[in-house]
């Protein structure tokens, strides 16, 4: 699956320190989905439940600042907005009521928690573990999965600029999404369907969290506004001049929706998650090039996607280079069915397999013991291979 | 003899002097902190003090707004009399001149502040002394300016006449109300004040107010009882205050100045803007013509490239000042011009339901208003530009290049920046002026007719000296 920006039009960035905030308009925004935010006044951490394997009950804690609520329609008719929406939903979920998986609430409407789908989906890639018991992993690790998973991020108030640059940002008329680059580092995008809504949602962008590096990158780096310019050749009279203004504006926007090409037209590997009538609910992570992911940006999200294509929601992520290079190894592992020597074998990812694990945090899934006993018998039949045939 | 690139550089650095101090007053704008704003006039004051003293006093009469002129006045205090006495004297009556004009509690606060900062020399006495004795009534002004008025006559030792007040000033200021009695009638009312709600109502407004804190008096008691006493700029400032707790404000809003009468209508919801369509429309048309009638300004054909983005919003400390320098400025060319047309940033049909939103596309309405082909024209903005960035100054570039020197196209802006020590201009091709208050529009035109095209110092000069002679020749 690729990801493509049809029906949404990028304007000129507006820039405030290290933030550059795009844009983006959507030229016909329809009635029939909407996206309301829900702030949990009291209900700050909520217990996520999960079974798994003969474990009855494992419990996990999310904290939710807030939840995003969507509601659709039948084709052709209107959403509730404003009040209405408010009224109909009913209490505030708070306790076990915040699940892993969206929630279909009623009838219509989904209740989602912003980037959570996605950030589960980056925590559970592989989150059951090996399938064979290999002696090589850790006992942990054989009765409990990868539980517990850890992935570090900082916060929209952890960015530098980023509140002052949402604040001061004008919105556009007609504006339903934004991509946010930190020093001009594609760190997230961000669309609902309809511009009121982005109105209401575009302050809880601080809320969200963003890649660890998007930091260091916020530290150092000033973009350059990029000022517009006209070609003195293509004008001659005012109506040519008024033609090459829009051709320039327009390139100036482009250029900047180009900018974000590390996650719009890439191969993604998406999963659906639900249907909602004509919309569908999908996450998805960017799909990793077999020798060197870490050389380029990955992002996860979620999105929901019109029945022809179109994004009518989306919210996406920035792995950074360590978290990217976490999912490598697990994938890896996956690949070769956990079995170790054969993934300590196959392994292009520079280094030992075992070191290198250890070095990005996954050292515990490993029986340190074991492994060396599997990789120091893997040696010696590889050289006794080796006086065999020199021999 | 000076060089001519001394000349130029002289001339460059007066009108950015002038320019800032059309604009800027210290406080925070929508994009900059008040600390930034503050720290980059004072070094622009003080550069300009250093290097060019006589110009900077002249620039007093030049129309610049009352936060610099108190800051100017403090400078030159500050910084002793001059050796040439033809130059003290001009200094002295400038000084002597714009301090009589500034509004008495800027006055006062500035006496003040030069006495807290410890400067006591003979001209700053004899300015503060001159001063005092020059006003109407000292016994009001020390009752209302009670704490900046002694410490101005503690630290410069001034006589205070014994002819006010039954020479019971000084027991005013400096015992209080630990005196048992005054003599005085409004000296007395003060006393009481402090014990008697009654009282207080014969007070300036600013007075009671502390005392009706005091006493714990309703706010809509208070406002109600104290309106008499209400100069007409608080009553117009507590309008909006004063409507929400059903006091009947006695305002004429013909009698308001354009750009405050401006900042009230952006202050008012918009059903109320309509329901009062009428009156509101026409204080506004009156105020731009009780203006004309003051300084006349006339003006052709003019198309205004006004912006009205977000950020006209302004800051918690200018609210909404950007967009009422913009409406005003509409109001003034209306009355001022032949024929005038607005270009808003995002099309408006109604000027009077006008509120801030969007982002700033300068260059799509500048074409339109050249398409309109106009005598004049005049943007109105913040000059924070972004959709596109720099696509006005290039339109700009591309027509006077192509098409035709005329129209003059001038960038008017309400908002400093300080990093720049300039109203941010939006490109080399459109040259920017301050303007905090749109009724400063005839002083800034005359302003930009004379820097915008070549600059030359004995110009610059030569209309300070015409500022100078107007403001000391004897009022009438």
């Amino acid at each position: 699956m690729k990801l493509s920006f049809a029906g949404l039009t990028p304007m000129p960035s507006q820039v405030w320190g290290a933030v550059r905030l795009v844009p983006l308009v959507r030229e016909a925004p329809r009635e029939d989905l909407r996206l309301a935010r829900r702030a949990f006044p009291e209900a700050t951490h909520g217990r996520l439940h999960r079974a798994r394997r003969g474990l009855s009950e494992l419990q996990r804690f999310a904290w939710v600042p807030h939840s995003l609520v969507m509601r659709s329609t039948p084709e052709g008719s209107e959403v509730a907005r404003g009040a209405q929406l408010e009224a109909g939903l009913g209490e505030a979920p708070r306790g076990a009521a915040l699940m892993t998986t969206p929630r279909l609430s009623r009838g219509h409407q989904l209740r989602i928690l912003p980037l959570h789908l996605a950030m589960e989906g980056l925590l559970l890639l592989h989150y059951d573990g090996p399938e064979i018991a290999w002696p090589e992993y850790s006992r942990q690790v054989l009765r409990f999965g990868l539980s517990p998973r850890v992935e570090w991020s900082v916060t929209g108030w952890d960015l530098p600029d980023l509140s002052d640059a949402l604040g001061l940002f004008e919105l556009v008329e007609g504006q339903v999404g934004v991509l946010v680059f930190v020093g001009d580092a594609l760190a997230s995008a961000f669309v609902a369907p309809h511009p009121d809504d982005y109105r209401a949602l575009h302050g809880s962008l601080i809320e969200d969290h963003f890649g660890e590096m998007l930091y260091w990158y916020g530290q150092h780096a000033t973009p350059p506004e990029l000022r517009v310019q006209l070609q003195d050749a293509r004008v001659q009279d005012l109506a040519t001049l008024r033609a090459e203004l829009e051709r320039a504006t327009r390139a100036h926007a482009d250029f900047q929706a180009w900018m974000a090409t590390g996650l719009v037209e890439r191969e993604l590997e998406a999963t659906r998650l639900r249907r909602l009538g004509r919309f569908t609910l999908k996450r998805f992570i960017t799909r990793f090039q077999e020798d060197a992911p870490e050389a380029e940006e990955q992002h996860i999200g979620e999105v929901v996607l019109r029945d022809d294509g179109r994004v009518e929601y989306l919210k996406t992520y920035r792995l950074s280079p360590s978290q990217v290079r976490r999912a490598r190894i697990l994938k890896h592992l996956a690949a070769c069915d956990w079995h170790f020597v054969t993934a300590y074998r196959t392994w292009r990812g520079g280094g030992r397999l075992d070191t290198v694990m250890k070095r990005e945090g996954l050292g515990y899934l490993l029986d340190p013991v074991k492994v060396k006993a599997a990789v120091l018998a893997w040696r010696r039949e590889q050289e006794a291979r080796a006086g065999d045939s020199g021999a | 003899m000076a060089s001519a690139r001394e000349d130029l550089v002289t001339a460059e650095d007066l009108a950015l002097f002038v320019n800032a101090c059309f604009a800027c007053t210290g406080q925070s704008e929508y994009y900059g902190p008040a600390g930034a704003q503050a720290l980059s006039l004072s070094f622009l004051h003080e550069y300009i003090r250093g290097n060019y003293r006589r110009l900077y006093a002249r620039t007093l009469a030049a129309g610049i707004n009352h936060h610099n002129q108190g800051r100017v006045i403090a400078g030159l205090l500050a910084a002793g009399a001059p050796g040439d006495p033809q130059d003290r004297a001009e200094e002295g009556a400038l000084i002597a001149a714009a301090l009589g004009r500034l509004p008495p509690q800027r006055a006062w606060k500035l006496l003040a502040a030069v006495a807290l900062a410890g400067v006591n020399n003979r001209r700053a006495r004899a300015v503060a002394r001159r001063y005092a004795l020059g006003r109407r009534d000292l016994r009001f002004d020390a009752i209302k300016y009670r704490r900046h008025v002694r410490v101005v006559v503690r630290h410069g030792h001034l006589p205070l006449p014994r002819s006010v007040a039954e020479g019971e000033l000084h027991t005013l200021l400096f015992q209080g109300h630990k005196a048992r009695v005054y003599k005085d009638r409004l000296l007395e009312t003060w006393r009481k004040a402090r014990y008697s709600e009654d009282a207080l109502y014969k007070l300036p407004y600013t007075v009671a107010e502390g005392f009706a804190a005091r006493h714990g008096v309703p706010r809509e008691r208070f406002l109600k009882r104290i309106q008499p006493m209400m100069s007409p700029g608080e009553r117009s400032r507590l309008m909006r205050s004063m409507g929400e707790r059903g006091v009947e404000a006695d305002v004429d809003l013909a009698r308001m100045p354009l750009t405050r009468l401006c900042l009230y209508l952006l202050s008012l919801p918009l059903d109320e803007r309509e329901a009062r369509r009428e009156a509101l429309e026409a204080a506004l048309r009156g105020a731009a013509e009780g203006l004309l009638r003051r300084r006349p300004l006339r003006l052709g054909r003019v198309a205004l490239v006004l912006d009205r983005s977000r950020s006209s919003l302004g800051s918690r400390e200018k609210r909404q000042r950007p967009l009422a320098v913009a409406l005003g400025a509409w109001f003034l060319a209306q009355a001022a011009a032949r024929e005038a047309r607005a270009f808003w940033t995002t099309p408006c049909e109604d000027p009077l339901l006008i509120e801030a939103s969007g982002n700033t596309s300068l260059a799509m309405p500048l074409l339109d208003a050249l398409d309109w082909q106009p005598g004049l024209i005049l943007i109105v903005s913040d000059g924070y530009e972004n959709a596109p960035p720099g696509g006005a100054d290039e339109v700009a570039r591309l027509y006077h290049a192509k098409l035709g020197r005329r129209p003059p196209i001038l960038h008017l802006n309400p908002v400093f920046d300080s990093e720049r020590y300039a109203p941010r201009a939006l490109g080399p091709n459109i040259p920017a002026f301050g303007l905090r208050d749109a009724e400063d529009l005839p002083a800034v035109l005359q302003l930009a007719r004379l820097i915008a095209g070549e600059l030359r110092l004995a110009d610059v000069e030569g209309w300070l000296g015409e500022c100078v002679e107007r403001l000391l020749e004897p009022e009438p």
